[in-house]
């Protein structure tokens, strides 16, 4: 057997379920582990950030980098990740877009405080915090504008498949090849070419099992959404909400293009349209807002700001 | 399908873009500072020459174009001039001649779109020309040299409607030797025409002109007539369409190159105007004129001759802001003055009450004085102050405003006449959606372009004719009639249509088959090619219109529209936004 690869972990700001994925892969693990020598993965191991910033410069092979970088102390493991390892991966859509942190920016920070600790339900008197904690950026902005990024493995999170068909074709050195199919490809429900009349809520009305959702009004994104995912979602029942982002190539705008395809399905007055469908930023960039041409003009905004 | 490629294919040479910025006279000159937009373009990437003359459509600056791209060897060209409705098709042809293929052409137009809009800001004008210009060369440096594709024409037209426009268009098909298809949905041929008891300005029996055609069209070995049927599906496209005629319920389907639409048109029945269908002497110009077909003029409440007899005009036509009646029905106030002169013979009063009158058409005129010779009596009411039928004890009083004598005046007319609106007929709606036809807002088909495409419409190999695309008399159907005729035998009669390359394309990896094209094509022109493993969108070149609707619609960016590309849009885009880089640094 060859020597192990070594590879290290990195966690941003996130919910830690990419790793969680990770480690559902289940008994491939069995496969897996022994072809890697971890060198960093606090979630798991005690590891310090010390240990990480003494390795020599590219000396680990592959690097996960999950969630996004808000606070000082996520931009310095970014960076401190690229530093250190050969191919730099974006684990996850936080990794990749901004994910839900994301949809931070949809306020600005002061607003975010107000929330979260000012006027938090559950406390009195709340006050922002200022000691001992890392400084915090304004604005989500997306990991790439840090540092170059190597390969995106979106999903939200990634699922095991999909991360035991990557990890196994790094580990033998094979490209990564993934299929370029939106979640449609995937979607065994009938289309019938029939324009929406009326966009639904979720709870609204009971779907017809075989229909496509979207033809029935129920707005799923899954046509302009990567679909690493194989259409788990649709065809158990519930809507595409989008959280692989955009098919290859990825740096396309994932809210325009559904936003795009809505418009030729739904010939609806605007007003109607505008009315019924609530929350349009949050429904249609739910993953990926920062790395969208609305979210770069916010972020632009904030930088403006600040100068 | 054939494809025959013309002009060298250049798009991996490295681009060589010629700027030729027409003065057209005064139009552009007079506005645009011609020589500054040239200088300008001079100093773009990729321009190789730019130069400015007097009209680059004549045949002086077409041989400009031509000697330019042999001496500078161009492989690009943008000519800065006209609309490209107007002279697309001439420099695309310029430049073919001199081995550039079409579609390395592009047009910008400084004359609609500049000179014309922005008379009086020439200094602004010329800095759009030059934003334009600047445009336009970032496109032409992506242009990519396209095929062009040629479909052979079936040598049969469809015509739709046994009117007398139809009839005409399928004589007119057939005795150039070409096979038509005529479909009626009534029992007989004849249309509205068979239907008036005098037909202007000649005077004969609507149905002694229409026997005439009926008997020339069903003897005509050319032509097959198809009574009491419709056009129920349509599919492929131009020289090639598969239409299925309904017959009793029996579907037959027939393969023509070329359909033109008559459908005509049908007098509204005026039910919410003055007091129609409270009276039996109330009646339309319409049924009065079936009436005149049949025998005599009797009031229908007693059977007695009518004595004195009203018309009102205008009714239903030419109302402001009423959907589908804002129209003026172009045949009523010559139709109620050969009515009217022709009832005065045996009646003692006859009274017209009008809006507006308006005999507009050759020989009408002459119409309206015989009938005011005769002793007719015209009466104009104002718009805002609509006569009033009023049924006293079963009588029937009209009160109204005399606009001349300033009088409100009363009549007791034996007989009401209405001269309602002509409007599309019923079964329009299916009609458009059969042969993806556009209806104006009132309810007629629309042509490709009223002025610069007249009988031709947006789903190519379409024509229309006579009352299916406004209210109008027999004369200028039967004109439209000719007219469309012809474009179909021309396309029949050349064999085969070059149909445009500027189409789109699928990019079968990246398609999801989530049918969002599918939804969004206004033509038909996509469908799943079931061939395919898993089924995959696919354009049929032929019925796409180039719209890009599908390409913009496509949410994983597997659709790409030839000859306006993404990449093509942006760097135009690009250009725009961004100014162009100064020699020395620093942006102008």
């Amino acid at each position: 057997m060859a020597d192990p690869v070594p590879v290290a972990m990195g966690q941003g700001s996130s919910c830690w379920g990419c790793f969680q994925s990770l480690v559902d892969i289940h008994l491939r693990l069995a496969e897996v582990l022994p072809a890697i020598e971890i060198k960093y993965w606090q979630a798991v191991a005690d590891f310090k950030l010390h240990h990480l910033e003494s390795y020599e410069d590219k000396s680990i092979v592959v690097g996960f980098f999950e969630g996004m970088a808000r606070t000082e102390e996520d931009i310095h493991l970014l960076k401190l990740m690229r530093e250190k390892c050969q191919i730099l991966i974006a684990f996850g859509s936080c990794s990749c877009f901004g994910g839900i942190p994301g949809l931070a920016n949809f306020s600005d920070i002061e607003e975010c405080y107000d929330v979260k600790f000012r006027n938090n339900k559950t406390v009195e008197g709340g006050e922002v915090p200022s000691e001992n904690l890392p400084g915090i950026a304004s604005v989500v902005k997306p990991n790439s504008d840090f540092v170059d990024i190597d390969i995106y493995l979106p999903g939200c999170p990634p699922t095991p498949d999909l991360i035991y068909t990557a990890v196994s074709a790094l580990l033998s050195g094979q490209p990564i090849d993934l299929p370029p199919h939106t979640v449609c490809h995937y979607c065994d429900r009938e289309k019938k070419d029939t324009p929406i009349e009326e966009v639904l809520r979720p709870y609204q009305g009971i779907a017809d099992p075989d229909r496509c959702l979207l033809e029935q009004g129920y707005i799923c994104v899954g046509s302009s959404t990567w679909g690493l995912c194989e259409g788990q979602c649709v065809n158990m029942g519930s809507t595409c909400r989008g959280c692989f982002g955009p098919p290859p190539p990825i740096t396309q705008d994932h809210g325009a293009a559904s936003i795009s395809m809505l418009g030729s399905y739904a010939p609806m007055e605007p007003e109607k349209i505008v009315e019924e469908v609530k929350d349009p930023l949050g429904t249609f960039w739910r993953f990926d807002y920062p790395t969208s041409h609305l979210g770069r003009m916010r972020i632009k905004r904030e930088e403006a700001k600040e100068k | 399908m054939t494809e025959a490629e013309t002009g060298t294919d250049t798009a991996a040479e490295a681009p060589r873009i010629g700027v030729f910025v027409c003065m057209c006279g005064h139009n552009i000159a007079g506005t645009v500072d011609v020589e500054a937009v040239a200088k300008m373009a001079e100093t773009l990437p990729y321009v190789a020459f730019s130069t400015t003359t007097m009209f680059m459509c004549a045949d002086s600056g077409q041989q400009l174009i031509k000697d330019s791209i042999k001496e500078h060897s161009l492989n690009r060209v943008v000519v800065a001039s006209c609309s490209p409705r107007m002279h697309e098709p001439t420099f695309r042809r310029v430049v073919e001649e001199a081995d550039v293929n079409r579609y390395l052409f592009d047009q910008v137009n400084l004359r609609e779109h500049v000179s014309w809009c922005h008379m009086r800001q020439p200094e602004e004008a010329t800095e759009k020309a030059k934003d334009l210009v600047r445009m336009s060369v970032a496109r032409a440096a992506l242009l990519e040299s396209l095929p062009v594709k040629s479909v052979e024409v079936e040598p049969t037209a469809l015509i739709v409607g046994g009117g007398v426009t139809g009839m005409r268009a399928a004589l007119d098909i057939g005795d150039r030797g070409f096979n038509a298809i005529l479909v009626e949905r009534e029992k007989k041929l004849g249309g509205q025409i068979a239907k008036l008891a005098s037909v202007y300005p000649t005077g004969e029996q609507g149905n002694t002109l229409a026997d005439q055609l009926i008997k020339r069209v069903k003897t005509h070995d050319k032509i097959e007539v198809m009574t009491e049927s419709t056009v129920t599906d349509l599919d492929g496209y131009i020289g090639n369409f598969d239409v299925t005629v309904t017959t009793n319920d029996a579907d037959k389907t027939h393969r023509v190159g070329t359909i033109i639409v008559a459908t005509g048109i049908q007098p509204f029945k005026p039910h919410g105007y003055y007091s129609y269908g409270d009276h039996p002497d109330i009646i339309t110009l319409a049924e009065l004129e079936e009436m005149r077909l049949k025998g005599d003029v009797l009031r229908p409440s007693n059977g007695k001759p009518p004595k004195t007899i009203a018309y009102i005009g205008c009714v239903a036509s030419r109302e402001s802001g009423v959907k589908g009646h804002e129209h003026c029905s172009r045949v009523c106030c010559t139709a109620i003055a050969k009515s009217a002169g022709e009832l005065k013979d045996n009646a003692d009063e006859i009274i017209i009450l009008y809006e507006d009158l308006r005999t507009y058409g050759k020989g009408h005129e002459e119409i309206q004085r015989e009938a005011r010779t005769k002793h007719v009596i015209y009466s104009k009411f104002p718009p805002e102050k609509k006569p009033r039928p009023e049924i006293v004890d079963g009588e029937l009083v009209l009160h109204w405003h005399d606009v001349f004598s300033d009088d409100n005046l009363i009549l007791k007319p034996d007989l009401l006449v209405l001269a309602s609106a002509m409007v599309p007929p019923e079964g329009s709606e299916d009609v458009s959606k059969v042969f993806s036809l556009t209806r104006s807002p009132d309810g007629f088909f629309n042509p490709e372009h009223v002025k610069l495409a007249p009988l031709t419409t947006h789903t190519a190999g379409v024509m229309i004719a006579g009352g299916a695309q406004a209210a109008k008399g027999a004369a200028e159907s039967i004109t439209d009639a000719s007219g469309a005729a012809a474009k179909a035998v021309g396309l029949m009669a050349r064999g085969e249509v070059e149909i445009e390359a500027t189409v789109s394309r699928v990019i079968p990896e990246l398609c999801s088959s989530c049918h969002t094209c599918i939804s969004a094509c206004p033509y038909n022109a996509i469908a799943m090619d079931e061939s395919q493993d898993p089924p995959v969108a696919l354009v049929t070149e032929a019925k796409c219109h180039g719209c890009g609707t599908c390409a913009a619609a496509c949410p994983s960016s597997a659709i790409m529209m030839l000859h306006s590309t993404d990449d093509q849009i942006l760097a135009m885009v690009e250009a725009y936004l961004c100014a162009p880089m100064e020699p020395d640094g620093g942006a102008a």
